[in-house]
């Protein structure tokens, strides 16, 4: 039986992230194909249109979902960054600290307008 | 990217006098090397433009004059070339993040293979941005 403590430590430190980092790249790959090709071959010029693009709640999910997984890539992406370019800890810790801050504000803001704002 | 950098060190190495430090103008990265650089600075440029971008789809969201007001804008010249850059800085990621996703299934991984992806990622690039400048003009 395998033993729980054979995985102490750090073996599986930043599996968690790689996988994360890769799965939501994927969604967020696809999306932007679809909603390039989708603005591409259908252009909208038109408020109205454009409105009620938004409005579909199918649009408004996949938008969500896309910016949950822009802010998850974009934490792994800044934080790897972050960990090899800046060495002194204040530093790291400051940007860590606004980056995710940021982020976190990105993500309500962003949720805010596709749940209410804008989309009434 | 690790890998490409453990062979300029060790290549360094061989010197007959050592650095004591990495000087970056003696670095000559490998294309997968430059790649891998282009790849984190556009990811990190990504990030930088998030705002601007809810900032625009709330205002074209806003009614038929914010709506007004973004195309207004991205139809002037500097909006346009803004876009362009965008799109290519998300072509590029895009293109460079596919390839490290094949390679994170083992496809590509030999030196002389993982080069050449890296150069047709590039040249990919570049033909998608002429692509979009053909497009926004």
């Amino acid at each position: 039986m395998v033993s729980r403590n054979q995985y102490s430590g750090s073996t599986r430190k930043g599996l968690g992230e790689w996988i994360v980092q890769r799965v939501s790249a994927l969604y967020l790959a696809g999306c932007v194909v679809a909603f390039g090709v989708r603005l591409t071959f259908w252009p909208i010029d038109d408020f109205y249109e454009w409105h009620e693009w938004w409005s579909d709640g199918a649009v408004r999910v996949a938008a969500a979902l896309f910016l949950f997984a822009v802010v998850l890539h974009a934490w792994i992406g800044m934080r790897s960054v972050f960990l090899d370019y800046l060495n002194p800890f204040w530093l790291r810790f400051t940007m860590s600290t606004l980056t995710a801050v940021s982020l976190v504000a990105l993500f309500v803001w962003g949720s805010y307008l596709l749940a209410l704002g804008g989309l009434r | 990217m690790r890998l490409e950098l453990f062979e300029v060190a060790r290549g360094m190495g061989q010197q007959q006098k050592r650095p004591v430090y990495l000087n970056l103008l003696q670095i000559r990265l490998p294309v997968g090397g430059v790649l891998s650089i282009c790849h984190r600075i556009s990811g990190v440029l990504l990030v930088c433009v998030l705002p601007p971008a809810i900032l625009f789809l709330q205002l074209s969201l806003s009614g038929p004059e914010g709506f007004q007001v973004v195309r207004a804008y991205l139809e002037t010249t500097t909006g346009r070339w803004l876009t362009l850059g965008i799109l290519g800085i998300m072509l590029l990621h895009f293109l460079a993040g596919i390839r490290h996703l094949f390679m994170d299934l083992e496809i590509g991984i030999t030196r002389t293979q993982a080069r050449a992806s890296a150069w047709v990622t590039f040249i990919l690039g570049v033909a998608g941005v002429l692509l979009f400048a053909v497009g926004l003009w």
